[in-house]
This record gives structure tokens, C-alpha cells and sequence, in this order.
């Protein structure tokens, strides 16, 4: 069929159909598209606040800088693999927030790995920094308030190996950018191996512990009760904020004019 | 969610998993990457859905959401000056250069390349045009309303580009 088109102009009744027919060909691969649900409502949203003439400026709130805190101290560890491990350096209790758990009740985890429910790339230069406090994590940055692979919306975070099944209570979780949702998933306590990823799926074995909605710059994500575990995954799991440090390299074809992602500035585990 | 909400979110998935793939296909056309194509298809079905329970009563919503990704499309061509595409291999290489490992087809790959080649080379709104008339087979009445312009225009540049599209594609083929 492509021949006929290629070849010897035909009567245009004839090329068109042939065209219909390359381009058929062409397009065989294309899919259809999953629309998220929280995509959805936040368009439905979006649509009240303007249809009331309310100033549509809401994602100022975004611009708010990211605070750092200080990680807890205590313990030491390496990152598998035999790399330069995040070596762990005790701190001062002043550079603790007044919130912190007591010093004693610090869990500081040994390493962390991208969980990106995708190939587990997102932000994988970066994220040794945050263990030992020098760096943030931050996610790659989308054309749309979600993350995806493919087109479909994914969850997108970090897991952290604690070194040991290690009871723990809450989570405390600076985020640089206000306004996503955040979930804390724990492994099974008998798990003594780092998951593969799943594409599109949770962790095998991991079970959602504790859940956050629309977080400010600082969560406790606290479960019910605490959680026995050795891997920690907490991550972002639904709509994302709008960066304020968008990358100009990336043009997106709708161009709300935002990029849409985050990061994770600091992390810790108190005992429970 | 009320129930009201609830029936018009099912319904409007229903429309997606009907509708998108289509969607999807023309939106490729036009721009020339999945990613941007998935972009202009979401985008559109967002402006749609506050509006659903209008649209829905239309006797194409498909067309409704089609109009958004052509001037999504329009709009993106103006804010930038070329919408980000894949650099597509050109010459004798061009099925070996091809992604690799997504099981398509090989002579499919290369003739899509060579579509998509031929289809940046047109002028946009000749593009636009090609693609409403030739792929949605539209009526040059329909096309002329989603472009905006007289139907005679609509039947000239529907043929030069048709014409335009088979001697790139016969050069391309010639080449390799």
C-alpha cells in the first residue's frame, strides 16, 4: 500500500485513500490515554475558581523556598555496593527542629534508592546526597501536575533500608515544594532484600502505612501504629506542585507555562 | 463526589477509553511525538471534562475535543517556534536507526519515518488540513470550520499537500 502512494501519482480520490492508508499504518503504534482521576478534579477546580472570577495566582504558593532540616544523627552505614557510603555525622541537637524526637530515638537509614514505579532513574544522580545531608532528591519535572512513564501517571519516591527490620513510628518528611501528596509504604518485616521495581506498581510486598494530602514543606507521616520494617518507601503519589525553577529545556506542546515536580529535602525516622 | 458527579466522571471514561486512541492518532499526526501528541490529549480532555455535561449532549464530543487539540496544537506552534521532535534518522540508516525493541514492525517504522519527514516539511496549517481531510477523512466544510478559513482554501491546500506529501515520500524512498 505504501508503493501505491510513493509511486506514480494516482487520481486524487486514489492518493488520498492511499495516504489514509500510510497513515494508518503510521499511527498503528499510537495508544490510547489513561486520564487520572485527581487530574481530573483539580481541572474541574481549576475551572470553578476561574468560572468565580477568583485570581487564578494559587501557585505563588509554590514559590515558597524549600526549608532544610537537619537529619538526626547517630549510627553509621555504607550504601550497598561498595561506593563512597553516606557516612553519618552526628549533629547538634541545635540543628535539630524543636519538634525532633529525642536523639535516642533517631533511626538514620543506611541507604536510599529511587522508586520510581517506571525504571528506577528519577533523580538517581542526586539522591545519595540526601543521606548525608549535602543534596536534596528531586523528581524530573513534567508537562502536567503528575508524574508519568509513557503516558501513564506513576508514583515516584524514595526507599530507604534502615539496615535492619527496625520498629518505626513516624516519619518526619521535608518536601521543597508545597502542595503533593505524599504515602508511606514499609516492607514486610521479614524482607531482607531491596525490591525490584514494578512498573505502574507499589513494591511487591510493601504496604501503605500512612498518607498525606496537599503537604506543606514539613509532614509526619505517622502510622496507626508503629511499623516493624527495614525498607521504607515514601513517595509521591499523586498531583504535583509546580516547580519554581522550571528547566527551560523542556517545551511542552499544551505550555501552561509550568513545569510540574518536586523534591525531597531531608527525612527522618523516629523510633516508635 | 455526589452521584451527579460520579455518573458524569464514569461517562466521561467511558468517552476516553472509547475516543483517546483516535485522539491520540491524530494528535501524532499533527505534531509528530508521542509525548507531545499524549500532551495535547491530555490537556484537551481536561479543558473538557469541567465541561462534560454540555459536551456530552453534542453530536460529536469527539470533534469538540478534536477542535482543542488542533488549537492546542496552533498555540504550541506559536509559543514556540517548533514544537520539540525527535531527530528522525534520515538516509539509508534510517531502519537500522530506528527505536529499537518496541516490536514494531520494520517496514512500518521506516514508512512512519518517512511520513512524519514529509509532514514537517508542510507549512502547519497545510498540516493541520492534511491531516483533518486525509486522516479524518472530515468534509472540507467541517475542516474549513475547525481552521477558520474558506472552503476554497481548505480544497487547495488539502491538495497541494497531498500532492507536496507523495513527492517528499517518493524522494525519500528514492534515497534509501
Amino acid at each position: 500500500m505504501s508503493e501505491g502512494f510513493v509511486g506514480a501519482a494516482g487520481d486524487a480520490d486514489q492518493d488520498a485513500e492511499q495516504l489514509h492508508d500510510v497513515m494508518a499504518l503510521a499511527t498503528a503504534h499510537i495508544g490510547a490515554v489513561v486520564v487520572d482521576r485527581a487530574r481530573l478534579r483539580r481541572a474541574q477546580r481549576r475551572h470553578r475558581v476561574a468560572e468565580g472570577g477568583v485570581a487564578a495566582g494559587v501557585l505563588s504558593v509554590a514559590l515558597v523556598a524549600a526549608t532544610v532540616v537537619m537529619q538526626g544523627g547517630g549510627g553509621a552505614g555504607k550504601a550497598p555496593g561498595g561506593g563512597p557510603g553516606p557516612t553519618q555525622v552526628s549533629q547538634s541537637p541545635t540543628a535539630v527542629a524543636s519538634s525532633a524526637p529525642s536523639a535516642a530515638k533517631v533511626v538514620a537509614p543506611v541507604a536510599v534508592t529511587v522508586y520510581d514505579s517506571a525504571d528506577g532513574l528519577e533523580g538517581s544522580d542526586e539522591v545519595k546526597r540526601l543521606l548525608n545531608g549535602t543534596g536534596a532528591w528531586e523528581t524530573n519535572q513534567y508537562c502536567q501536575d503528575r508524574a508519568t512513564y509513557h503516558g501513564v501517571p506513576k508514583s515516584t519516591g524514595l526507599i530507604f533500608d534502615l539496615g535492619a527490620a527496625t520498629s518505626i513510628g513516624e516519619v518526619t518528611v521535608s518536601v521543597g515544594v508545597p502542595g503533593a501528596d505524599l504515602e508511606m509504604w514499609t516492607a514486610d518485616g521479614s524482607d531482607t532484600a531491596l525490591p525490584g521495581i514494578r512498573p505502574n506498581q507499589p513494591p511487591a510486598g510493601f504496604t501503605k502505612v500512612a498518607g498525606a494530602a496537599d503537604v506543606g514543606t514539613t509532614v509526619v507521616l505517622s502510622p496507626a501504629h508503629p511499623v516493624t520494617t527495614r525498607y521504607v518507601l515514601v513517595w509521591f503519589t499523586g498531583t504535583i506542585p509546580a516547580v519554581p525553577n522550571p528547566n527551560k529545556a523542556i517545551i511542552c506542546a499544551h505550555g501552561d507555562g509550568h513545569l510540574y515536580g518536586d523534591s525531597i529535602t531531608a527525612v527522618r525516622f523516629a523510633r516508635g | 463526589m455526589g452521584h451527579d458527579t460520579t455518573e458524569r466522571l464514569r461517562s466521561f471514561e467511558e468517552f476516553v477509553a472509547a475516543r483517546s486512541q483516535s485522539l491520540m492518532r491524530t494528535a501524532y499526526l499533527l505534531v509528530g511525538t508521542r509525548e507531545s501528541a499524549e500532551d495535547l490529549v491530555q490537556s484537551a480532555l481536561e479543558k473538557t471534562f469541567p465541561r462534560w455535561s454540555r459536551v456530552r449532549r453534542m453530536d460529536s464530543p469527539e470533534a469538540y475535543v478534536r477542535r482543542i487539540v488542533v488549537n492546542n496544537a496552533h498555540a504550541a506552534w506559536r509559543s514556540a517556534k517548533q514544537l520539540p521532535t525527535v531527530a528522525l534518522p534520515t538516509g539509508p540508516d534510517s531502519a537500522a536507526a530506528s527505536v529499537p525493541g518496541c516490536g514494531d514492525h520494520a517496514e512500518g517504522v521506516t514508512l512512519r519515518d518517512s511520513l512524519l519527514r514529509a509532514l514537517d516539511e508542510l507549512p502547519h496549517g497545510m498540516r493541520t488540513i492534511v491531516v483533518l481531510r486525509y486522516w479524518e477523512e472530515l468534509s472540507v466544510q467541517e475542516v474549513a470550520d475547525v481552521q477558520r478559513c474558506s472552503i476554497g482554501n481548505v480544497k487547495s491546500q488539502a491538495a497541494r499537500g497531498l500532492e507536496r506529501l507523495r513527492e517528499l515520500m517518493a524522494a525519500d524512498a528514492r534515497s534509501e
